[in-house]
């Protein structure tokens, strides 16, 4: 079990650096954007409008 | 009702029991840094879980070719971080700008730091609190929220 958590972490190390080669950053700036200011950005944002779509459900029953 | 009182009265109890079971599974093991320099050089350090980290050190933190061996000694990996040649590249080929690139880097330094305290306290090791936290817990928040999101909306146009 721990090797293939290892394997699939070594995995995505790889991913964020050609990730970062074709975005020209480094990868802690790219691993930064995508799991510290996007994934948390795209939880809040489906989170705010999920809570706007139940409330606008309840003031027009 | 008397029963339900000293069952939830023995709670607490049990929970430090369960604590007690966890925590003595390290007594025994050294941990910390059994051995070289592992804030600069080579060192090798264990972790609570019994994680050993053998190989190079910068800075307090992981750098170049790192061996990773599990609490029972059966897996062991060799792993590349990152080389000192790969960061200067890197950092040569910056183009988000100085500010931006710093705040990112101090982000992910501060962010680093946390998951191995918070690897090293739920004595899960760092990369398998990394790997809950950013490839299974948030992807999966993402898409529960989108999934309520969509049925409200829809839930909405059908009342209209």
């Amino acid at each position: 079990m721990m090797e293939v958590i290892v394997n699939l972490f070594q995995l995505c190390v790889n991913a964020m650096y050609f990730l970062a080669d074709i975005t020209n950053t480094t990868y802690k700036e790219i691993n930064a954007i995508v799991f510290l200011i996007i994934q948390p950005g795209l939880i809040l944002l489906f989170f705010l409008l999920w809570r706007k779509a139940i409330k606008k459900n309840e003031t027009t029953q | 009702m008397q029963s339900s009182t000293s069952h939830s009265s023995l709670r607490p109890f049990g929970w430090c029991v369960a604590l007690l079971l966890i925590s003595t599974q390290s007594w025994g093991q050294e941990t910390g840094c059994i051995s070289g320099n592992c804030v600069n050089g080579q060192g090798t350090y264990v972790f609570t879980n019994g994680m050993k980290y053998v190989g190079e050190w910068k800075d307090g933190k992981q750098h170049g070719q790192v061996t990773y061996t599990s609490a029972d000694g059966s897996v062991k990996h060799l792993t590349a971080i990152k080389t000192e040649a790969k960061a200067n590249k890197e950092k040569n080929f910056n183009r988000i700008g100085d500010i931006m690139g710093e705040f990112l880097h101090n982000y992910y330094d501060w962010a680093y730091d946390f998951l191995q305290l918070l690897g090293g306290y739920t004595y899960l090791g760092y990369m398998l609190v990394n790997f809950l936290i950013f490839i299974f817990i948030q992807p999966g928040l993402i898409i529960l929220f989108f999934v309520l999101w969509r049925k409200e909306r829809n839930k909405n146009l059908r009342g209209q």
